[in-house]
């Protein structure tokens, strides 16, 4: 009898522990209700890149994982979330009519996870007079510097100082070369390396490429030809790797230290290249904690991936795309009453949020209050490279040089918001 | 600056629009289709040949195959739908192939996708030359030589066969020589099975040389476009030599800050001033 009772403890005591392992993988998703939420619809829409010069679906795809999990965990106070995300092609015209489409015809509350070359020069002035705010990922300078739009992502701006600055910081570079493949709005970037090269005493030399070009050997004999002692290049992984290959058929590396902005951290980049030759030679700014970080809000996103985001590729973007998505869910849930969920209330909700801590960022995500008329709130971030086919991280959390971010941390010290505990 | 290494540079890429370039004036001369598909075509071939050295097959065993599914997707053409609109207007026919490019170009951006970073690697990539201080990739002299090689058997095909003769009396006059007996469909369907093994070789080297995009290999056409209209789409040697211009400017337009971000309209600003130069008569409407 003794063994039998004993048997039944531990069979008991098993099932506990599969149970409580079970909880612990389920990931945490809004009100965690576990009941479907049935109510009226919450439109929320994206224009995202899905075509032309650049493909960036992964953020919205993270931003459906995560609204799925949550329309699975009672919604908004019951309410589900519908996502509806359009392809800008890459295009203005296109930009413009996708916004048209989601704010004007399906009344979406609030854009989240857009992440686009050019979305921000089509559609700032429109979401401000549509007092629609749009938090995704963003590359020209609208997309900092506009009353309606704050950003997950560092930028490319912040992200190739902060590259840039480790080489002239850790790697001696004196001159460099800032390497950007020519489209509307991105000037900014280059322009950026340039004053913060003024500041430092760095000469930059800014060269454009043609992103059509597919002769990408020639380009790599232009930034030979300059003698610089480092290279800034910016570009999607895709694009950056064939231009890899072909410094490393004029032994490039030996002749000047690259550098790259977050845009290369991927997780297939390193099979993308040769990575016994870019071994200890290639340095990469990382806006966000490692994909494999045991961080509770990356081991969260990577909980929600599983479960809901089915084949959708784990990355830097898909990270962003899960905190912008999780901020509006945040926001959307301190309006008490479900009827009153409405555009003008959850633009209210979340410009009056409160700052969310989270360890994917170096600092929290905030927006600022609804004076705010610029917005960088990711602007720390942290240097990797490839080391033996993976990528490794060489610093912490380092703010960015760039010289035009006093207005932001001045907005940062009266809000008394610094770096987060969890990243440091 | 020195313009040399930028010289040495466009080789490669000069030889890939040399290869583009005689695979559509071959297929012009015999059939007067301008083939928009042989950037798709060749697209196929590199995609299928990377594919299978991903499952373990080896290269050249893969590249084979990658050069067979193209060229038998030309010749596929070439027999079932070329014959059906081999009487309709030239722009018609060129139309046609448009929209076998763009589905061929969704089929790719399907399956494979667009965007990712992934890289066709031959074992010739890391052996060079120095020309000009540069390192000339033995896969930019390979693309070269193999260049160089078709077209001189492309030359003999047309010079010393039966099929060449034929090929040639369609160029120069299709309804007569189909009425002294000129097999018109076979020989037709034969400058497709050329064109699509053109475009299967050049499709790999460009996956190599550049990028292995379903994007920028289907829009490889528009630049050996450019080369073709330079060759006035009627001769060999020409097409040749305008590939490789068109490669060389497209790599010495770097050197010019003002217009390197847009150096990939240098090829059709050399067509354009090319045909100015020797003048419209004698440009691509001169064969109707």
């Amino acid at each position: 009898m003794k063994s039998a009772v004993r048997l039944l403890a531990v069979f008991a005591g098993i099932m506990l522990a599969g149970f409580v392992s079970q909880a612990q993988a389920a990931p945490d998703c809004g009100e965690n209700t576990g009941q479907k939420a049935t109510g009226k619809p919450i439109p929320i829409g994206a224009v995202t890149s899905m075509s032309g010069i650049g493909s960036f679906k992964e953020a919205d795809d993270a931003a459906r994982a995560y609204f799925d999990c949550v329309n699975a965990n009672g919604g908004i106070h019951g309410r589900p979330i519908t996502y509806h995300d359009e392809d800008d092609q890459s295009q203005l015209d296109v930009a413009a009519q996708a916004a048209k489409k989601l704010v004007g015809d399906e009344g979406v509350y609030v854009m989240i996870g857009s992440t686009s070359f050019i979305e921000c020069i089509a559609n700032a002035d429109y979401y401000i007079k549509q007092n629609v705010l749009e938090i995704g990922l963003g590359i020209p300078s609208q997309c900092f510097q506009s009353k309606n739009i704050a950003e997950v992502n560092a930028g490319p701006r912040q992200s190739g100082i902060a590259g840039a600055d480790y080489a002239r910081r850790k790697l001696g570079a004196k001159t460099l070369v800032c390497s950007i493949p020519k489209f509307p709005g991105s000037d900014y970037s280059c322009r950026g390396l340039e004053e913060w090269g003024n500041k430092y005493g760095v000469k930059v030399t800014s060269i454009y490429s043609d992103p059509v070009s597919p002769d990408y050997g020639s380009l790599v004999l232009q930034f030979l030809a300059t003698g610089a002692d480092a290279i800034m290049i910016y570009g999607t992984d895709d694009t950056g790797a064939r231009i890899l290959d072909a410094a490393e058929q004029q032994d490039a590396a030996a002749k000047m230290k690259w550098t790259t902005p977050t845009s290369y951290y991927t997780v297939r980049f390193p099979a993308a290249i040769d990575s016994k030759y870019w071994n200890d030679r290639l340095w990469v700014n990382a806006e966000l904690a490692p994909l494999d970080s045991k961080g509770k809000d990356n081991q969260n996103w990577i909980a929600v991936m599983d479960a809901y985001g089915g084949k959708a590729l784990r990355d830097s973007f898909s990270q962003a795309g899960y905190i912008a998505a999780r901020v509006a869910v945040n926001a959307m849930l301190t309006i008490k009453n479900p009827d009153d969920i409405n555009r003008n209330t959850v633009t209210a909700a979340i410009q009056n949020m409160k700052p969310y801590e989270t360890d994917i960022l170096c600092m929290p995500w905030y927006w600022g209050g609804p004076e705010a008329s610029e917005h960088n709130p990711n602007h720390v971030t942290r240097t990797v490279t490839l080391h033996d086919g993976k990528w490794t991280n060489l610093e912490g959390c380092v703010a960015d040089a760039d010289p035009g971010l006093a207005n932001i941390e001045a907005m940062e010290k009266k809000l008394g918001i610094q770096i987060s505990d969890t990243a440091k | 600056m020195n313009l040399l290494p930028f010289v040495a540079s466009g080789i490669g890429l000069g030889a890939v629009y040399a290869l583009s370039s005689v695979g559509l004036v071959i297929l012009y001369r015999a059939s007067g289709t301008l083939n928009f598909a042989f950037g798709a075509f060749g697209g196929i071939s590199a995609f299928l040949a990377w594919q299978l050295t991903q499952d373990g097959v080896p290269l050249a065993v893969s590249s084979i195959v990658g050069v067979a599914v193209s060229t038998g997707i030309a010749y596929a053409y070439g027999r079932v739908f070329a014959p059906r609109l081999a009487h309709r207007d030239r722009v018609v026919r060129a139309i046609a192939t448009l929209g076998l490019a763009l589905f061929l170009f969704g089929g790719m951006a399907w399956y494979w996708g667009v965007g990712v970073a992934r890289r066709l690697v031959l074992p010739t990539d890391l052996n060079f030359v120095l020309l000009f201080g540069v390192r000339l990739s033995l896969t930019r002299l390979i693309a070269l030589a193999v260049a160089l090689a078709m077209i001189g058997a492309v030359g003999l095909l047309l010079s010393r066969t039966r099929i060449g003769l034929g090929m040639r009396a369609l160029a120069s006059d299709r309804n007569i020589s189909a009425a002294i007996g000129v097999r018109v469909v076979q020989i037709d369907s034969l400058a497709w099975l050329l064109n699509g093994m053109f475009a299967g070789i050049a499709g790999i080297l460009l996956a190599n040389i550049s990028r292995l995009d379903p994007g920028t290999l289907t829009f490889l056409v528009i630049p050996a476009i450019a080369a073709a209209i330079m060759a006035r789409l009627s001769s060999l040697p020409g097409a040749f030599v305008g590939g490789m211009v068109a490669g060389m400017i497209e790599a010495l337009l770097v050197a010019v800050p003002e217009a390197a971000n847009l150096r990939s309209a240098g090829p059709y600003i050399a067509a354009l001033i090319f045909l100015m130069i020797v003048g419209a008569g004698q440009g691509v409407g001169a064969r109707e």
